[in-house]
């Protein structure tokens, strides 16, 4: 008991005194994850508008076959991504492996049928009635899609913070292609992970109610939110 | 601007929503689209306004067909047309901001003032700051409204305009639909299954029945010359009569059994045995104590069934006695319908079981021969 009192003093201790090691892990964890949900949503918020707002044949299979890899283990895209970006695999002259664009890659590829299949529920939910009403009114294509997407805001915000919410948790598939490595791709999940097996549990600790707390803030601006589109 | 459907046929799923479409909107003029729920006014409305595609068939927009034109020019003709849809949907955002809503999508250097003109027209000055979330169906309605005049459109489109609003909303969205009509000289297109309504705005109509506009022309056309039993039924013609056209002494008589009408003599009905329909209206129908003398060829001597007041206008129900009475003589039970006034029914003291005789021209009975 003495022991976990005295690692949760000293993990205070390290985040009260802004330890250098502490922050820079938070940093990395924090770049990559809203770098991976920022290429996801590049990705998503055009299919998602495409899906809801047009009719085309294999539309309904696109839709199901995203709500399918939503269940997709993230270990095996980490698997994937490890294959694709390894020394011997087809992009490994990119020298990818081990890098923080890496786990960006793996966050991304996990965040993207989540960020796209919660845009597309919001986006069928008002998009037609907001495309009707603004054609109706005299918009052009463009400014269509810019006031579906206004109408949807905080649909569309709920979206991607569940898939941030999603992909900085996540520990086994970022270490798979991540590696771990102090100083360049040492996250906050893995050095969880790391520390608690070396019994370092001080660092552990503190990044750990940092990891809390973020869960804690994002909830509450997802409440925020999605009381704000009421 | 001239709107103008030809052979417009839609279908949603392989089934058919319309039927070969062939209209041309009245310019300048109230134009109403009747026709029971589910017809097809709201996926006509939206061919016409082009916020949807035809599955076959072409829409005319001064006389240029609308698949031939290019977006931008597309754009322009969506500009030129306001639509107001039966359950208009409001921006999340203020009554103020939807009211600007298009005026902005266009740049328009005087946004202020014609959003304050048209909140004021549909007397919701008081609330331009209030959430459009928190607005009732009227009060949206009236929004809507709003938001489509101050576009200046040239022809405006009403889907439902008036269906389940209260008095004031309704009353103000009548009021200013004749303004904009009259000083405006804009064309009005509207749906609607209220035939009051239609009757009282409508200077063109078109009947639509499962997808298909079985009559159209004049609401005096419509009203009093149904050409089909469904339009005189949902027109309200009052009567409708089945029967067989024969000869009897050399006139052209409607026979319905055991009584028979006299109708205007036309050359085409004398080789025909058809089963055709006819139709009077219940104000060309004169109520009587006494036999009445003109030159009115068909008079009958009947039995009070039926009355119900409809706000001041009383509709008479009667039941006709044989031609040729005798002592044991039943009624026929064929309902003729005649409309009094209060004062007249009071004058006369009619009450159901009266005898009555009720006289009509041979020139108010509408037949049709070849129902569509």
């Amino acid at each position: 008991m003495q022991n976990i009192l005295n690692a949760f003093a000293r993990a205070l201790g390290l985040i009260t005194s802004l330890d250098r090691e502490v922050f820079s892990i938070v940093l990395l964890s924090f770049c990559v994850s809203l770098t991976a949900v920022l290429f996801s949503s590049l990705l998503s918020l055009p299919l998602s508008l495409l899906l809801a707002l047009k009719k085309f044949s294999g539309n309904r299979f696109i839709v199901n076959t995203i709500n399918s890899l939503m269940a997709v283990p993230a270990v095996a895209i980490g698997l994937v991504v490890y294959l694709i970006i390894s020394r011997r695999g087809p992009l490994g002259i990119l020298e990818l492996l081990y890098t923080p664009w890496a786990m960006v890659i793996a966050q991304a590829l996990l965040a993207t049928p989540i960020i796209t299949s919660l845009s597309y529920q919001a986006l069928k939910r008002v998009g037609s009635m907001v495309k009707e009403t603004a054609l109706s009114l005299g918009a052009s294509g463009w400014q269509v899609v810019i006031t579906v997407f206004k109408e949807a805001r905080s649909s569309l915000m709920v979206a991607f913070i569940v898939g941030f919410a999603r992909v900085i948790g996540e520990t086994g598939m970022t270490m798979m292609v991540g590696g771990n490595i102090k100083g360049a791709t040492r996250v906050m999940t893995t050095a969880i992970a790391l520390e608690t097996m070396k019994g370092n549990f001080e660092l552990a600790v503190a990044l750990g109610i940092i990891l809390l707390i973020v869960a804690f803030v994002v909830n509450i601006i997802m409440q925020v939110v999605q009381g704000a589109g009421r | 601007m001239n709107i103008e459907a030809k052979k417009v046929c839609k279908s949603f799923n392989g089934k058919k929503v319309l039927r070969n479409i062939d209209i041309k909107i009245a310019e300048s003029r109230i134009n109403c689209v009747i026709g029971p729920n589910g017809a097809g006014k709201t996926t006509l409305f939206k061919i016409l306004t082009l916020l949807d595609r035809a599955t076959s068939g072409e829409i005319y927009f001064d006389g240029s067909p609308s698949s031939m034109i290019s977006p931008q020019e597309k754009l322009k003709l969506r500009r030129r047309i306001g639509v107001v849809m039966q359950n208009p949907f409001m921006f999340n955002t203020s009554v103020r901001n939807n009211v600007a809503y298009g005026l902005k999508l266009r740049g328009d250097g005087y946004l202020e003032k014609k959003v304050e003109e048209g909140l004021r027209m549909v007397q919701l000055s008081s609330i331009k700051d209030q959430s459009s979330l928190t607005l009732s169906s009227g009060e949206a309605q009236r929004v809507a409204l709003a938001r489509a005049i101050v576009l200046e459109p040239e022809v405006l489109f009403l889907d439902e305009p008036m269906a389940n609003l209260d008095p004031l909303s309704m009353k103000i969205i009548e009021g200013l639909t004749l303004k904009m009509h009259k000083e405006c000289d804009i064309t009005i297109v509207m749906a609607t299954h209220n035939l009051l309504q239609a009757r009282r705005f409508g200077e063109r109509l078109f009947v639509l029945r499962q997808g298909e506009i079985i009559q159209q022309g004049t609401a005096e056309d419509v009203f009093q010359y149904p050409n089909s039993s469904f339009a005189a039924e949902f027109v309200e013609v009052g009567n409708l009569f089945r029967g067989r056209l024969i000869i009897e002494n050399g006139t052209q008589k409607l026979d319905l059994g055991k009584i028979r009408v006299e109708i205007v003599p036309r050359p085409e009905f004398e080789k025909t045995e058809a089963s055709v329909f006819a139709t009077v209206r219940p104000e060309d129908i004169l109520l009587s104590l006494e036999p009445f003398h003109s030159s009115a060829r068909n008079s009958f001597f009947g039995e009070i069934v039926n009355m119900q007041d409809r706000g001041g206008i009383i509709w008479v129900t009667m039941e006709p006695f044989p031609e040729s009475p005798d002592a044991k003589a039943e009624l026929v039970s064929i309902p003729f319908v005649a409309v009094i006034t209060r004062r007249s029914q009071e004058e006369m003291s009619l009450r159901v079981g009266m005898r009555v005789y009720f006289t009509f021209k041979a020139s108010c009975v509408n037949v049709v021969v070849g129902e569509r």
